[in-house]
């Protein structure tokens, strides 16, 4: 019993784990080589406004992580 | 001095010999106003990282439901990490803690030029180049989940020799705190560097952090006839080194078409 209670756990678990993720692709595309990242198709709503104004008010300024020689860069 | 710093400095001085035929009046940098075009297709765009950390970038409308913006806003290229899709949004309109309409992702995608393969025997000075080289490619594009409310921009690729000027737009957290779009004009010129970079001398150093995405428009007017308020770039990066410039993408048509093309589409497989 215990051994099955253990199984669901780590078999829910790792449903949502992989649920939560964005799917990631490569692909040629009209002969470019494009990377992208794919949302859920069935997510509910989300945050209410309220609490998406909160977080876009408390958002920081995107960094880029690499964008210059040397260790003077200003990421924009 | 490194051939890039000299190089770059070429750039700077064939982009002031061209000052004077920029097709902007030189303007101070000044709050834009979101209710009217070009503006009116800009939002803010908010999104997370692995470690729960929330971030803005600014990004436009391109069509009624693609946004363009910087690719370092959808995904880290030193790591790998691609921001939560799930946790993405756009603020249309952002200003003063509002927006007229708020838009989930469906998918972004961008160029693969900007996450390069490095060889796991790669030494740090070629890592290094890779890294540098990429940003070239620093722009990706989003498909939203609904129309755009106010319609959206139009973009112009190759276009060296057509525009000399365009104005830099977008939420730098030095300024208001990021909470107003600002717009500050710039002359255009092509860095000698790569190929596929431009570079934009502006006014304001304080037009940084927060502006990552935000569009450079060549004939920016509140008019909407044909031919204004066209993209030629979207900010990147910059250097304290040489304060008011600023570093973006140019948009080749085969690439910028087909990566248009492929997220319209809904990011296929």
């Amino acid at each position: 019993m215990r051994g099955l209670s253990v199984f669901l756990t780590v078999a829910l678990t790792s449903a949502f784990a992989v649920s939560a993720h964005a799917e990631t692709r490569s692909v040629s595309w009209q002969g470019q080589a494009i990377e992208a990242s794919i949302a859920e198709p069935t997510r509910d709503l989300g945050p209410s406004r309220e609490e998406l104004m909160k977080m876009a008010h408390d958002a920081k300024p995107a960094l880029p992580t690499r964008a210059f020689p040397g260790p003077s860069q200003t990421p924009k | 001095m490194s051939i890039y710093r000299w190089l770059v400095g070429l750039a700077v001085a064939v982009a002031m010999s061209t000052v004077a035929a920029a097709e902007d009046n030189p303007q101070p940098l000044i709050a834009g106003n979101p209710a009217v075009a070009p503006l009116k297709w800009v939002g803010l765009l908010m999104f997370q990282n692995a470690k729960n950390e929330t971030f803005s970038c600014t990004a436009q409308f391109i069509a009624p439901r693609v946004l363009l913006t910087a690719a370092h806003c959808v995904q880290d290229n030193q790591t790998g990490e691609w921001y939560d899709t799930n946790k993405m949004y756009f603020f249309l309109q952002y200003q003063n803690d509002n927006a007229s309409d708020i838009y989930k992702v469906i998918c972004t995608g961008h160029l693969a030029g900007y996450a390069p393969k490095i060889a796991a025997n790669a030494t740090d000075d070629q890592k290094e180049q890779a890294f540098e080289d990429a940003m070239q490619y620093d722009y990706a594009m989003i498909l939203v989940n609904h129309d755009s409310i106010t319609g959206h921009m139009k973009v112009d690729t190759e276009w060296l020799g057509k525009h000399p000027a365009a104005v830099q737009i977008g939420y730098p957290g030095a300024i208001e705190g990021g909470m107003i779009v600002q717009r500050d004009p710039g002359v255009l010129a092509l860095s000698l560097s790569r190929p596929n970079e431009v570079i934009l001398m502006h006014a304001n150093p304080n037009m940084t952090q927060g502006t990552s995405g935000g569009a450079w428009i060549a004939n920016f007017t509140n008019g909407e006839a044909q031919g204004n308020n066209v993209i030629v770039g979207v900010t990147s990066f910059g250097n304290p080194s040489w304060p008011g410039i600023t570093f973006g993408p140019y948009f080749r048509q085969d690439t910028y078409g087909s990566l248009f093309d492929y997220v319209s589409k809904g990011c296929p497989k």
